[in-house]
């Protein structure tokens, strides 16, 4: 298992960079946006501003784009950009807005994260390199590092590659001693690595879930927020069970739990954006198309989405 | 194109070069044409240019097609050239394709989707949305084990016209290799790309692979992949464990520095990997190092 070796050394905080990050505060519901595609699979930018304008009429804590959910790596930095440009116009600072980066190498981290610059996008969310071989957790660490003196804009770490996860102490060592991350999003399903993470109590950032069936578990150990595909397709009621989760009122979380745990199983596995989708259709909301090869949702798939919605009390 | 590439082109020892870079990180070509002249000349049925081994997942469309024009400049015709395709939709992959048949490719190698995984029928659009819309004939490359190429897909991959082969690796394991040769071999050329397992696989019967060990240890490979043919099994074992420790201490955490280091010790002079692999620790190099020692002479 991991070797917890507390405290960790930490490093005095770069000036230029605190005035940002003092004003930052990512927590509660942060949803993932779908990305909706036209028929020729481009970006249809107004379908963009009315995903963000429901998810801030429902009143969550902050909004993501271009992540897995919004099929981040299909996307060009040209796509990625009039994303994020879209929805910051539309949350016009009302809530922070986070643009999501998954690309395989330290150069296209950095030529998309510097042309994320301009569009005032409030921090970055990057995987770490995933493809196949990973690297270990010291070059993982150099690897943030780096990207945040080349960017310079604040980075969520997203540990969500199940073949590629990072350990809880390379996780709470980032967040230390890089200033410039302020937050980690522990997915991958593994809420032991999220209770080991939340036990070492990192002070440098937030430690957010990703967790999508155990998001009442999640904030119960602690966790500052959520980042999660099922938050974009039921905004509302996550909303409410965070408030519940807050405000200590376990029956009304626990209830809520049981209503979101059949759209997460009915969104979650392969072809989820697609599903995610289909799903936002049945809701009356334009997700628009999911890019190829992701497929035409199976009728079995859709009947399961349709009773878990109902099952939800949302349909 | 010279040729039109098939199943019969796929076998033998068909390295995936390594794609060489300089301090900057960019291309360095000279290194790249002297790693395939060397490789050629010791007897490499074809090359893939960008594939894991060549860290195409870190290369844009632009340079793969720079590394294939220089490659299929470099074996001016002799030996077939495949161009990796190493991406994560399928506009991406088109893009990546064309670039490779623009430049002169013979065939491209396809993994599946390298992030998020399609279901079987997005697969399978996948692989033949790629043919329609480029025409290259195709190498299947399972290596993506949360995206496997079931031998049931494959069996359904093998009817799309451009598919000529594929590359059984991490995806999956040497009884899907079986399954899979029982089942399409005598339609698509089945090759084997485990590096610690080459030995096993090529007695059952694959046709060739194109696996970094070939480029890490070509010689080794070459005499290994011939004794097979001959059935020397024991010469074949022999060589095999020669080779292993060497795949071992290369690992696959931080893989692309381990192999570069791996030829950089035998003199091939070929730079570092993309950041983030780094260079190895001294206590990497090391075992390494001794590993190497340990098969300086090819067994038998």
């Amino acid at each position: 298992m991991f070797q917890l070796r507390p405290p960790y050394r930490r490093l005095v905080a770069v000036e230029s960079s605190r005035e940002k990050l003092m004003t930052l505060d990512l927590h509660g519901i942060i949803p993932p946006l779908v990305t909706p595609f036209g028929a020729d699979e481009s970006v249809l930018e107004d379908a963009v501003r009315a995903e963000v304008r429901l998810h801030l009429d429902a009143g969550v804590h902050g909004i993501c784009v271009t992540g897995s959910t919004g099929e981040g790596a299909s996307l060009s930095a040209q796509d990625t950009v009039a994303v994020a440009r879209a929805a910051v116009k539309e949350c016009a600072g009302s809530r922070p807005v986070i643009a999501g980066i998954i690309r395989d190498s330290l150069s296209d981290v950095v030529r998309y994260g510097q042309a994320l610059k301009e569009t005032g996008v409030d921090a970055l969310q990057i995987t770490p390199v995933h493809y196949l071989f990973t690297p270990d957790g010291e070059t993982t660490f150099a690897y943030y590092e780096r990207i945040a003196a080349e960017v310079g804009l604040p980075i969520v770490v997203y540990n969500v590659v199940p073949w590629a996860t990072i350990d809880p102490v390379t996780l709470a060592r980032i967040l230390d001693d890089i200033p410039l991350v302020v937050a980690v999003k522990q997915s991958g399903g593994d809420i032991h690595a999220l209770a080991t993470l939340l036990h070492l109590g990192p002070t440098g950032g937030k430690v957010l879930t990703a967790i999508d069936d155990l998001l009442y578990p999640s904030f119960t150990l602690g966790a500052a927020g959520a980042i999660a595909a099922t938050l974009t397709v039921v905004p509302g009621l996550c909303v409410d069970l965070w408030n519940a989760t807050q405000a200590g009122d376990h029956a009304t979380a626990l209830a809520i739990h049981n209503r979101l745990l059949g759209v997460w199983q009915a969104i979650g596995g392969p072809n989820m954006p697609a599903r995610i989708k289909v799903a936002l259709a049945m809701l009356g909301r334009d997700g628009g198309q999911a890019r190829s090869p992701m497929s035409p949702v199976t009728d079995a798939e859709r009947a399961q989405l349709e009773q878990a919605l109902r099952d939800a009390g949302v349909l | 194109m010279a040729r039109t590439l098939t199943k019969e082109d796929i076998r033998g020892v068909f390295p995936p070069a390594l794609s060489t870079f300089d301090d900057n990180e960019d291309l360095d070509l000279d290194t790249f044409r002297r790693e395939l002249a060397y490789l050629r000349d010791l007897g490499a049925t074809g090359f893939v240019i960008g594939g894991s081994t060549g860290e195409g997942h870190a290369l844009t469309p632009a340079e793969l097609h720079t590394l294939c024009q220089v490659a299929i400049d470099e074996v001016r015709g002799e030996i077939p050239i495949v161009g990796g395709v190493i991406t994560t939709y399928t506009r991406d992959a088109i893009v990546r394709a064309q670039a490779a048949r623009d430049a002169g490719a013979d065939g491209i190698m396809l993994t599946p989707p390298i992030y998020q995984p399609p279901s079987d029928e997005g697969m399978v659009d996948y692989y033949d949305r790629v043919w329609r819309e480029v025409g290259l004939p195709i190498v299947i490359y399972n290596v993506v084990p949360r995206a496997p190429v079931t031998p049931e897909l494959t069996e359904r991959l093998a009817d799309i016209p451009g598919v000529i082969a594929t590359k059984e690796s991490i995806g999956g394991n040497l009884e899907t290799l079986g399954r899979i040769i029982e089942s399409v071999g005598d339609r698509i050329a089945v090759t084997w790309a485990q590096d610690p397992l080459m030995f096993p696989g090529y007695a059952m019967g694959a046709v060739g692979s194109i696996s970094g060990i070939n480029t890490i240890l070509p010689e080794h490979s070459i005499r290994m992949f011939d004794a097979i043919q001959r059935n020397d099994l024991a010469t074949a074992a022999a060589i095999h464990y020669q080779m292993t420790p060497v795949a071992r201490a290369i690992g696959l955490v931080n893989w692309p520095a381990g192999v570069k280091a791996a030829v950089n010790l035998q003199g091939r002079k070929v730079g570092l990997a993309r950041r983030p692999y780094v260079p190895l620790t001294p206590e990497q190099h090391s075992r390494l190092e001794q590993a190497l020692d340990a098969c300086r002479t090819v067994a038998g």
